[in-house]
């Protein structure tokens, strides 16, 4: 399933348009020494807002991230994430709710 | 003494596949039906997978694979060659010697066949997978006596806060990050790469033309290149150590598989080629600001 689909059948919020590449498993974490050891594809779910996340999300190769609880990022994580080609979402919900929407959007 | 010869694909089965056989003059047709898979001689028997089938002309990377297949068979030709002397041999009074002389044939051979397993780890296509992942902290510690920097990884449950002194340096702490350590393995060969000095990666934002980290950068501008610096321990390479060249070429190897976009490349370089740790704008990745892992 590609981005794009995923943001049209969660109702995400796009904060750049940077790459729609498939996905292929979803990683929910806040911690970046957590996320260094995912396998690439996976869409990245989290709290954490900082320019670090996305050097970390940069470096496995992530689909794109999506930051929960109405979390926004900053303009220079933004253009960071924009030159890196990882797309950044949002969701005003919780992430539990967030979980229960992708995989009845049909992400596994 | 077995022998093995490389032989073509097996018509019966798909032109995927490719049999080494350890013991000569049995046609292939017969050792495959019947010993393949159970058997007696299904130790002797070896599978490897080609993309190319037994063209290895057309495809480089079979070709280096085989090589690394065929050089593998001889630690288990010399193995078997041992089993084949009587377990007697080594029993009874003449126990002692028994033992004694397989030492001394362990001892010429082992040189040769741990050769052959090294040729044979040389020759593989490795696929690095993290192993022997461990949490802990990123604790940085300054001393105020030279103003150098050291840091290292604690898996404690609180990261070590005390002031101690060590010969002429007066360590205090500075900071802790929470942080994750990992070795390398090999899926293919089992080779292990330990990383026991890299303690944090840290992205290079390209703030310094002059800085070696930029440099790297900047050799490949045909592609997405993004540099990622190995930190080890102390930044002052007072010991003129950094990390190994074994572990940058692993970590490299494992960040670039499996990019969705082929222009993209990621370089892993070692911290040393930094210009200045003080005006280094670098991203570490490690999680600030958390200081309880529980």
């Amino acid at each position: 399933m590609k981005v794009s689909e995923v943001v049209a059948k969660a109702d995400l919020r796009s904060f750049n348009e940077a790459g729609d590449k498939d996905i292929k498993g979803v990683y929910i974490s806040d911690m970046v020494s957590d996320i260094i050891g995912i396998k690439e594809g996976n869409l990245l779910v989290t709290l954490q807002t900082h320019k670090n996340l996305i050097a970390a999300a940069n470096l496995v190769d992530v689909a794109a991230v999506v930051f929960s609880r109405g979390k926004t990022p900053a303009e220079d994580v933004i253009a960071l994430a924009s030159k890196a080609g990882i797309r950044l979402l949002g969701y005003d919900g919780d992430t539990w709710t967030l979980a229960k929407k992708l995989y009845e959007s049909g992400v596994r | 003494m077995t022998t093995r010869s490389q032989l073509a694909n097996f018509k019966k089965t798909t032109d995927f596949f490719k049999f080494f056989i350890v013991k000569r003059n049995f046609p292939i047709a017969f050792l495959l039906y019947h010993t393949v898979p159970a058997g007696t001689s299904k130790d002797r028997v070896k599978f490897a997978y080609y993309e190319c089938g037994h063209r290895m002309d057309v495809r480089k990377a079979d070709l280096i694979k085989a090589k690394g297949d065929l050089t593998g068979i001889y630690p288990l030709v010399a193995a078997a060659a041992v089993k084949k002397i009587p377990a007697a041999f080594f029993e009874g009074p003449s126990l002692f010697f028994g033992v004694a002389l397989r030492s001394f044939f362990w001892y010429i051979m082992r040189p040769e066949i741990l050769k052959m397993k090294t040729m044979a780890k040389a020759a593989c296509q490795h696929k690095w997978v993290m192993t022997n992942i461990r949490s802990g902290y990123l604790v940085i510690e300054g001393c105020f006596h030279c103003r150098n920097r050291i840091s290292f990884f604690s898996d404690e449950p609180v990261p070590p806060i005390d002031d101690y002194q060590e010969g002429e340096h007066f360590w205090s702490h500075l900071a802790d990050y929470q942080a994750s350590k990992f070795d390398l393995k090999c899926e293919r060969c089992g080779q292990e790469v330990p990383l026991k000095e890299v303690m944090a990666t840290m992205l290079c934002m390209r703030c310094n033309p002059e800085c070696g980290v930029y440099q790297a950068g900047s050799q490949d501008r045909d592609r997405k290149t993004w540099v990622y610096v190995a930190l080890c321990a102390n930044t002052s390479h007072a010991t003129g150590q950094c990390i190994t060249n074994e572990g940058l070429r692993a970590l490299n190897e494992y960040f670039n598989s499996g990019f969705q976009d082929p222009a993209k490349k990621i370089i892993v370089v070692p911290c040393d080629l930094r210009k200045s740790v003080d005006t280094c704008q670098g991203i570490v990745l490690a999680d600030v600001g958390l200081t309880e892992m529980y």
